[in-house]
This record gives structure tokens, sequence and C-alpha cells, in this order.
């Protein structure tokens, strides 16, 4: 029971980050309908800035060094809309997730280029304590970056309920002919999403170099597991995303306590392929009806 | 000027060579492809010296690599030129061709040393199965969840490679020692194996070029235009899909099989995302739904490397640092280069290169009266 409590734990803090990287991904296919598969790779782009602020070129103190990677995100969406989405907007689906694609072998070879192949460190400054509770240990950090995706998607949500362009990102998403028509200008939706998109991978991305201690060019493989989370939750599900996020997070911790840690990443997509072939619309999404 | 365009009869129709300059580009063509060996063996073109550089750094190894890359490209450009579905899982299908390959090939005791043609076929037939089962999802909804249902077959594959390669044969990845034999013929020299992948790259074109001229080909190319049309023209949509993935499953894992034996061993990390991601970047930069442009994608795939290194050599005279940067970071460069030219030929020329080929063959054989 102890062990079970201690992976669910160890799963929720894991699931989190899957589910930041979920909801940027969720956010950004229903406000503009591209499927992004460089958002893992933009995670990793937020992590080797803040390093490159904090330790190799700047030298910053952590807390100035935080929100300006948070705020690098901004330019870096905005960025990343003008270079590969915005020429392609009103194409199908596969020539987008191609160009999505191609920018994912740039920013990786980029970052490369840049920043090296080897790993660099990087010092938390955030508390690293170790609660122990009836045997569970639980440590600071766990516990910090559960509150943190969780206060990203409280923002998130009182954003989209509360605010003007909240209210024009949904219609956009709703239906974007709709949109336009009602004097929406769906071009600035579009940038707000992918901004917004940006600065959750980038969450994701610092705090996963808080958590490892270190950046490395493997954090894009983790990213990928944000696929299965997305899935799992359902494609268009805000809700779903997080959802999806933590169960990604709790199957591969459980896997990788009892069976084989090797195994985490085979099994998790095993089950989304399982989850494609009997539901593939997911736990929260909805069924398509497609019109000609 | 050709009529290419009439046919006189249906015999003609059903050729595959149908105009006397068609008959002329392919004797050049098998002229050209079988004196190549030569060209690269002695560096020289018809009795002239080539240098290094001005052959790209080309020798039998890489072209051999982009032979086996054209009959990959070939294959996913059936799922995803030809049926408008994208697959990320060819790297799991050429591990899968790898196992099967291990497994028939008498590396494992208690198991059949089969001949390596049909080493080939079977592994192909594997591929074929698992490709059907992969493409199921496609039964209950859009082409956007394949790519994750073959991204899911893609960490599963490999990471049955591992467990499977640690139980059975160690460590250290499975050596494919038994030679490959071709109908008594010894695939044991570079020279050797180009000829016989020649006949796979041959093969496969064949395949494909038939394939896509019957009912079943043309159901795709529907498919991928309209799905709901076809569907109202009495296509079985979700059926023509798997169909479609068996297809492409069946050539990438054969020619897979053929690859780990050309390399001689083959372990986890030789299939990456990143091999599986270079295959889409074939068929988007060559031109999707062109099988000219599956094998000139693969071609430039397997050209800028060697070509960067060429050129950085030659410019390694005038500028040393050029030269030190392009050799430390070659793989790196060479993504960039791709990913930079997915995304132009996506914004401004979807046909790709085969696309670019057509325009200007169109303006030469039209030529005045063309824009």
């Amino acid at each position: 029971m102890t062990k079970l409590l201690q992976l669910i734990i160890i799963g929720t803090a894991l699931g989190a980050i899957y589910g930041l990287l979920a909801l940027g991904f969720t956010l950004v296919y229903k406000a503009t309908r591209v499927f992004n598969f460089a958002q893992g790779d933009l995670m990793m782009l937020g992590a080797y800035i803040l390093v490159s602020f904090s330790v190799t070129d700047l030298q910053l103190s952590p807390w100035l060094a935080i929100p300006l990677t948070l705020l690098m995100s901004i330019p870096v969406g905005i960025l990343f809309q003008f270079l590969f989405v915005r020429p392609l907007i009103g194409q199908p689906f596969l020539p987008v997730v191609m160009a999505t694609i191609g920018a994912a072998l740039i920013i990786q070879a980029g970052i490369q280029m840049y920043w090296g192949v080897i790993e660099l460190p990087y010092q938390t400054v955030f508390p690293s304590r170790v609660f122990d509770v009836e045997g569970v240990r639980v440590s600071s950090f766990d516990l910090i970056t559960i509150a943190v995706a969780a206060a990203c998607v409280a923002l998130f949500a009182l954003f989209f309920k509360l605010t003007k362009i909240g209210l024009q990102m949904r219609a956009a998403a709703e239906n974007n002919e709709a949109a336009i028509l009602s004097g929406i200008n769906v071009h600035r939706v579009s940038l707000v999403a992918w901004s917004i998109g940006t600065l959750l991978a980038f969450v994701a991305g610092v705090i996963l170099a808080n958590q490892q201690g270190t950046v490395t060019f493997s954090l894009t493989g983790l990213a990928l597991l944000a696929f299965p989370a997305v899935v799992i939750g359902g494609l268009e599900s805000i809700p779903g995303a997080v959802v999806g996020g933590l169960i990604v997070g709790i199957l591969q911790a459980l896997i990788a306590g009892y069976y084989d840690p090797l195994a985490q990443d085979a099994l998790v997509f095993a089950a989304l392929l399982l989850m494609l072939l009997v539901k593939p619309t997911g736990l929260f999404g909805q069924k398509e009806i497609v019109r000609v | 000027m050709s009529s290419s365009a009439f046919s006189t009869s249906y015999r003609r129709e059903f050729r595959l060579v149908r105009t006397n300059a068609m008959r002329i580009w392919v004797v050049l063509l098998v002229a050209f492809v079988l004196y190549m060996p030569w060209v690269v063996a002695q560096k020289s073109l018809f009795g002239f010296e080539l240098s290094k550089h001005m052959l790209l750094n080309i020798n039998m190894t890489t072209i051999n690599v982009a032979l086996v890359a054209m009959v990959g490209a070939l294959g996913l450009n059936i799922l995803t030129g030809y049926t408008g579905l994208i697959s990320i899982g060819n790297a799991g299908f050429f591990a899968l061709g790898a196992i099967v390959a291990a497994f028939l090939g008498g590396t494992r005791a208690g198991w059949p040393n089969l001949p390596f043609p049909l080493i080939v076929l079977a592994a192909g037939a594997v591929g074929a199965v698992v490709g059907a089962i992969i493409g199921l999802p496609s039964y209950r909804i859009r082409g956007i969840y394949l790519l994750l249902a073959t991204l899911s077959f893609h960490f599963i594959m490999v990471w049955l490679f591992l467990e499977f390669q640690v139980k059975w044969f160690g460590f250290g990845g499975i050596q494919y020692i038994t030679p490959a034999t071709f109908f008594g013929i010894d695939l044991n020299t570079d020279i050797r194996w180009y000829y016989f992948l020649l006949g796979c790259v041959f093969f496969a074109f064949l395949l494909s070029k038939n394939l896509l001229r019957t009912r079943q080909g043309r159901a795709f190319v529907a498919v991928r235009d309209h799905s709901i049309a076809a569907a109202m023209a009495g296509i079985d949509v979700p059926r023509i899909r798997v169909t479609s993935f068996a297809v492409s499953s069946f050539m990438i894992t054969a020619i897979g099989a053929v690859y780990v034996w050309y390399l001689g061993a083959a372990s986890p990390e030789t299939f990456t995302l990143l091999f599986a991601i270079q295959f889409i970047a074939m068929i988007v930069i060559g031109g999707e739904g062109s099988l000219l442009g599956s094998a000139l994608g693969a071609l430039l795939w397997s050209l800028i490397p060697t070509a960067l290194v060429a050129f950085s050599e030659m410019a390694g005279g005038v500028a040393p640092s050029i030269n030190e940067t392009v050799l430390k970071w070659q793989t790196q460069i060479t993504n960039i280069i791709f990913g930079v030219l997915i995304v132009l030929v996506m914004i401004f020329n979807p046909t790709g290169l085969a696309g670019i080929w057509a325009r200007v063959k169109r303006s030469i054989t039209r030529w005045p009266y063309t824009s």
C-alpha cells in the first residue's frame, strides 16, 4: 500500500508536467487546428534558455532567470507562428503537420549546435525537503510541480472564461468562419494561442530543468509522452489534457515500480494504441461529425 | 512533338514505356546506373578524371544506402503521398524487419535458416500483417490518429527490440553473420550489393507503379483527395486505408531486413525517431504522390551529408573554420537543411522536386506555348 501511494505521488508529479505540455498542445489545436509536433521541442528550448540565462551565458539569479525565460516564450511562440504556421493557413492537415515536423528538426539541430550535445548542469533554487508521511516520501519539489501545474490550469480556465480574447478563442475554435464574420481577428487569436501554447511548454521545461538538475537532449523523448496524454484525454478537451497527463504519469510510475522501468514508455504507448482502437475520441472527446 | 497524352490502342495504353522519347530516357538511365560503380571506383567518367570533390565525396556505401532509402521512400509514398495518411513508424518497421531477419537467418539456434530472398519476403509479409493491425484505428476515425498509432508502434517496437536482443543475443546487438546469398551469388562486396539493391529498387518501383494503375491503386488516390466523395463512389475507405498501410509496411519491412543484412549488425540505437522523420523529409522534399519524387528525395537525403563535407573541404582552403564547423556538426546541419527544405516545400511548392522537374519538362517539350 505504501509503495502504491508512493508511486501514485511520483506519477502525479510527472503527470503534471505531461498535463502542462498536453494543455499547450490542445489549446493550439483547438484554436488553430494545427497538430503541433514540435511542442516537445519548444519545451526543450525553454529548458535550455533557462540554463542559458542562469548558468552558461548570463549567470543571472534564478529568480530573475525563470521569469525572463517565461517571458521569452512569447516572442518564440510568435516567431514560430509566423515562420511555420501562418504561411500554411487554410491548408489541409498533412502539410501543416509536415511543417511542424520540419520545425522540430530545425529546433533540435539548432539546440545541439548552440548548446552542444553534452548535458548542462542546473542548480535548482526551490527547497528540496522530503516529508515522510507514514512511510510515504513526499518531496517538496513534487508538491511545487503539482501546485504550479494546478495554478496554470486554473489561470488558464479563468482566462478562457472571463477575458474577451478567451471568448474570441473559444469562438474561433468552435467555428472559424463564423468567428471571422462576427469581426474576430483570427490572426490575433492564433498569435495569442501560439504564445500561450509556447508559454505552457516553457513552464514545463523550466519545471523539468529544476526537477532533473540537468538539461539534456533526451528531454524531447520525455516530451513525446504528451501525445498519449492528449489522446487519452480527448484531442480537443481541456480538462481531458490534464486528466490524460495525470493518467499517463501515474501509469508510467506504476509500470516502472511494479514491472520494468525500461518498459514504461513502450507500455504507455501500447495503452495509447489500445485507446485508439477502442475509443479514439478519448475520455472527454466529442464525436466528430463531418459535413460535406 | 510527342503525342504522349494520346493512346491509339489499349495495348499502348497499358504499356509502361509509351513513347520513343521515354524509351531513350529509360535506356540512358539503365546504362547510367549500370556504369555507375565504375565511375565511383575509378573516379573517372569516360576517361575524364574526376576529383573526389566533383563526385561529392560519394562512395559505394553512400549509393547503396541511398538505394535502400529509395525503397523505403517508395513504400512510405504509397501511404502518405497516394493515400494521404502520415506514418512516423518507419524506423519501427525497419526494426521489425531486422528482428524477423534475425530469427529466420540462423542467428538463433532452433530457428530455421532460410535462404536470403525468402527471409526478405517473410519480413515483408510480417510487416504487412503488423502494418494492417496498426492501421486498424483508421476504421474508427480520421488520419490524424494514424500518426499517433504509428508513433506508439515505433516505441513499442524499439522496446521489444531492446528486450529481445538482451534476452537472446546479449547487449551487443544482433550480428548477421551468415553471408547473404542471392541465387548462388554471395553478396559480399559493395558492387554486388549495388546490383542487388538496384534490383530491389526496380522491383519496388514496378510494384508501386503497377499497383497505382489498378482499381485498388486509383482508390488510394480517391481516398486521399476526398475520402467522403470516395465513400460515396462505393469505395470502402477504411479498408483501402488498411490495405495501403499493409502494402507500404510490406515494402518498408522487407527493405529493413535487407538493410540490416547490408550493415551486418543491428541495435535499437539504429532505429531512432529521427530516422523515421528523415523518411518523411525525403518524400516531402522529393514530392508527395510521385514515384520519381521518392527516388529524388532519397538521393538528396544521402547526398546532402557527403556534399556538405565536399563543399566544406573546398571552402577549407579559404576559411578553415568553416570546414571545422561543418565536420563537427554534419548531422545537425543536414537536419537543419532538411527542416528548412520541408517548410519551404510545404509553403511554396507542395509538389516537391518532382513537381519542379515536371514543370521544367513541360516548358521544354511544349516550348513556344508555355508561359
